[in-house]
């Protein structure tokens, strides 16, 4: 039993650090760490900065990009100046660009870039409204045909548009039937690793909104 | 076996000793920097500066490192320290380009989504009450412009309309307002919904730009429309279509607009006297394609038709009055491209075509004019460095110019070229100096005239939210139509702009206050000669505020201008009717949520217009009652793509008189008789809906839009 048990550990240990050095597998750990107990924008700055610094490290790896972007994002949604918000923004567009470099036709880094969008689109929606909600709707629309099991486009674009059709009071039987769509995609998701696991307490909030 | 395997990943971090690295980012003032990125170079050790731009963290490298600091707008710094260094203290510069360099704001103004701190963005143009949805209108309300309300043109800093050369992707465009009646305000011939940006300069413009004595206004279309669209305007005055198709290297606009004045005036008495209301069509079509990576081919054509018949009361005479029937056909055309042609050049150029033909008939009088302008231009940008560029162009405009009197066949013309060339470099100096300089060459062919034109401009930033800029130059334009149909080979005018500018912004306040110095030369009279000058001054100022009031956003405007000059027949300097000394916009713009409604009111007003008493001797010695004008409007949102829109002009009635025409010989108690110009109606009442669809298949798979 003992001996089983030592196998699968060395066996575990052996499969990482072929593929990624355990120096990278701390790193990221402390950094996802980093983000998800971040509580300011300053903290998300800093895990940003955290996964920039990984990135530097592990060229061939698009997650340290992945999670850079995602942390300016949300950090945009904390910031209290246009400027600051754009900022933010414009740097984590970049970095999905990098990323893309590493992982081309990556479904997951598609929905950051509409999700960015969409927070742009935020910044002054009576301005931008036009253009940047068909830009997040296409993003959106690419990462769930790049990837028809990955439940992020679908919770955000249930996000998005619930918002839309309760504000004109209109139908809202699209966006809920998509957030369904998106809990379930969750429930089947097997997420390994690093891989990106978040935004089921969206789609559980817009199904909750649907109620 | 599992104590070595956990032994082994910790080796890493147990294995030696630690030290804590510690210090301060600062930039070149010794201010500190916050969220800067330290690390030691090959290594996953790191941090983020704090608040007061102080960072620590742990590092097991060994006893010599390199330490890197980077953040967004700074170079990043390098520094070699031991394992020992008790305070690191790095130092980062700010990246000197033109995104971070302080911008030359004098005499100019951008509209453009760029950045939340733009004077005007492409939405105000169609929320400004008053516009109604026209550039021209729009642009009214802005900061050096003089409201002449019964023409609808542009009219800057105490010039004539005449003196604000218009382009479109860099090209002149030729006739850009449509022809109409006397009092009968026209609109600018191109629709706001093309453009993503606008370039307004008050004056002191880049050699970039000529043959205009004021101002440029210059519109970018747009590069990439976003998705495949159809949008469905209908109006109280007639309505439109335009689709868009998006294919991945290239896409399409197509759109056909009609418009007609007659049920409107059917329903609601107009104080001019139309025969035939204002009616028209035009067609237009926009097509873009990639051209490479980095490079993009745009081709715009429009075409358009516009009429009215009109009849105007004469001085000392009761009868209808004079009939004028005018007819306007006019085309547009242009291609031009941008590309990268190597990593630093950047090429930009194209040409267009105006063709503009009015066929008017003055009572029984039919004459015909037509008009041509082509305009070719290549400019070529050289990022000598981050800090500086620079910039160098050659243009050539071909100008034909006919008029005929139909029933006696008489006929005269002329035609014209000139080539102009510029060259202008622009240096960051830091990014709190910038400093432009160039000339602007042209040689006029008819005239057999080179003249060499200066352009200088400076800005600098005394704080983070500050600017002052200066800018200062000579300019030249061809003479009006008129003069050179009698003599085409007649001289160019001529100015000189001094002007000084300050503007703090904010994101959601923009204060800008600009005094201004311009004078006139070689102004053309009726005498034939080139003798007339004049001058400019003034001042003007703008605040707008989008913050301090939830869902209020409000400008003010001020510009005061004293202009005087002698032009056509005047044989002394004069103030000229089109420029009224003081000039006034409030618009504000309310928001209220719950009705998803965006309410603006728009209240203008002038010193009045000065106009000639042939009654009282002197010249244009008399000023007209102030001029007011109030005008209201609300858009509905009824669905995210479906609009609805009203909005009433001088909804208070106001009797705004523009000036006067007198009857040409005294009548018995030896006075002229007199006839006030006046408005074309009390107010205009306007309802419009618009629609927005979708027709990406792809979104529409996935939204309702």
């Amino acid at each position: 039993m003992k001996t089983l048990h030592t196998f699968f550990f060395a066996l575990l240990f052996a499969t990482i650090s072929v593929a990624q050095p355990p120096a990278y597998q701390r790193a990221m750990g402390e950094a996802l760490g980093q983000m998800g107990a971040a509580e300011s924008p300053d903290d998300l700055l800093a895990a940003a900065n955290t996964f920039e610094r990984i990135s530097a490290q592990a060229p061939d790896q698009y997650l340290p990009n992945y999670y850079a972007a995602l942390s300016l994002i949300n950090r945009s949604f904390m910031l209290s100046t246009a400027d600051e918000k754009d900022q933010s923004l414009n740097r984590a567009l970049e970095l999905v660009e990098n990323a893309e470099k590493i992982a081309p036709g990556n479904s997951e880094l598609e929905t950051l870039r509409g999700y960015a969008f969409m927070a742009k689109l935020t910044v002054d929606p009576a301005s931008r409204g036009q253009q940047f909600s068909a830009l997040t709707y296409q993003s959106f629309g690419k990462a769930m045909a790049m990837d028809s099991n990955n439940p992020r486009p679908a919770a955000l674009m249930a996000r998005m548009e619930l918002g839309t059709a309760q504000y004109f009071g209109s139908d809202t039987s699209k966006p809920c039937g998509m957030a369904q769509k998106a809990i379930a995609l969750y429930e089947a998701e097997k997420a390994t690793g690093f891989d990106p696991s978040w935004g089921r307490d969206l789609a559980d909030q817009v199904a909750e909104g649907c109620k | 076996m599992i104590r070595f395997v956990l032994f082994a990943l910790l080796l890493p971090v147990s294995g030696l000793g630690q030290t804590v690295l510690q210090g301060v980012i600062a930039d070149k003032s010794g201010s500190t920097i916050p969220g800067v990125n330290v690390w030691i170079t090959n290594t996953y050790d790191g941090g983020t500066t704090d608040p007061k731009g102080r960072f620590n963290f742990t590092t097991s490298s060994d006893s010599t490192l390199e330490i890197q600091a980077s953040a967004v707008g700074f170079i990043t710094a390098r520094q070699i320290i031991t394992r020992s260094s008790k305070e690191i203290e790095i130092t980062l510069y700010e990246k000197v380009n033109e995104l971070n360099a302080v911008s030359i704001t004098a005499g100019s103004i951008e509209v453009s989504d760029k950045a939340t701190s733009v004077v005007l963005k492409p939405l105000d143009i169609y929320t400004t009450a008053g516009a109604i949805g026209d550039i021209t209108g729009a642009f009214n309300t802005l900061p050096g412009t003089m409201t002449v309300a019964n023409d609808g043109r542009l009219f800057v800093r105490g010039g004539d309309a005449t003196e604000t050369a218009i382009f479109f992707d860099g090209l002149r465009v030729g006739n850009a307002y449509n022809t109409t009646g006397a009092n009968v305000p026209t609109r600018n011939r191109f629709n706001p919904n093309l453009f993503k940006g606008t370039f307004f300069s008050t004056g002191g413009y880049s050699a970039e730009f000529g043959d205009a004595l004021s101002s440029i206004l210059s519109l970018e279309s747009i590069d990439k429309p976003v998705r495949n669209q159809t949008d469905i305007s209908l109006m109280s005055v007639g309505g439109g279509v335009a689709s868009t198709f998006v294919g991945k290297n290239q896409s399409l606009t197509a759109e056909v607009n009609v418009l007609d004045l007659t049920p409107y005036q059917e329903l609601i008495k107009q104080d001019i006297d139309f025969e035939q209301a204002p009616k028209g069509f035009s067609a237009q079509a926009v097509y873009r394609h990639n051209w490479g990576k980095d490079g993009l081919v745009k081709s715009f054509l429009q075409g358009s038709r516009n009429s009215l018949i009109i009849w105007n009361k004469l001085p000392g005479d009761d009868s209808r009055g004079q009939r004028t029937a005018i007819q306007n056909d006019f085309a547009f055309g242009n291609t031009s491209y941008k590309k990268m042609m190597a990593e630093k050049w950047l090429a930009e150029g194209g040409f267009s075509i105006s063709s503009n033909t009015d066929k008017v008939a003055i009572d029984s009088n039919n004459y015909e004019i037509d008009e041509q302008l082509i305009h070719v231009k290549q400019k070529f940008t050289y990022y000598a460095s981050d800090a500086l560029k620079l910039r160098t162009g050659v243009e050539l405009f071909a100008q034909t110019y006919d008029e005929r009197i139909v029933a006696s066949q008489l006929e005269r013309g002329f035609n014209d070229t000139r080539v102009s060339v510029f060259t202008e470099g622009e240096y960051f100096a830091g990014n709190d100096f910038t400093f432009r300089a160039g000339f602007r060459s042209t040689a006029f062919g008819k005239a057999n005239l080179v003249n060499l034109e200066p352009r200088l401009a400076a800005a600098y930033r005394p704080y983070k939210e500050g600017t002052i800029s200066l800018a200062a130059g000579m300019f030249s334009q061809t003479q009006s139509a008129d003069f050179t149909v009698l003599n085409d080979d007649i001289l160019p005018s001529q100015s000189k702009h001094l002007q000084l500018s300050f503007q703090h912004s904010d994101g959601n306040r923009t204060l800008r206050a600009e005094g201004y110095l311009k004078s006139y030369d070689r102004l053309a009279l009726a005498n034939g000669t080139t003798d007339g000058e004049g001058y400019a001054h003034g001042f003007d100022v703008f605040y707008r505020d989008r913050g301090s009031i939830a869902n209020l956003d409000f400008w003010v405007t001020y510009s005061f201008v004293q202009s005087r000059r002698q032009f056509g027949s005047f044989t002394t300097q004069v103030q000229p009717s089109y420029a009224p000394a003081h000039n006034i916009s409030v618009v504000g713009k309310y928001w209220v949520e719950q009705w998803k409604t965006l309410f603006g009111a728009t209240w203008a007003m002038n010193s009045g217009f000065s106009y000639d008493d042939l009654n009282r001797p002197g010249e244009m010695e008399s000023i007209t009652p102030a001029f007011a004008s109030l005008s209201l409007n609300a858009s509905y949102l009824i669905r995210q793509n479906l609009i609805l829109h009203v909005a009433c002009n001088n909804v208070l009635g106001r009797d705004n008189v523009f000036g006067y025409d007198y009857s040409s010989a005294t009548d018995e108690n030896g006075q002229f008789q007199s006839i006030s110009r006046g408005q074309v109606a009390k107010r205009f009442a306007f309802v419009a809906i618009f629609w927005t669809i979708s027709t990406d298949k792809k979104a529409n798979q996935l939204n309702n839009l």
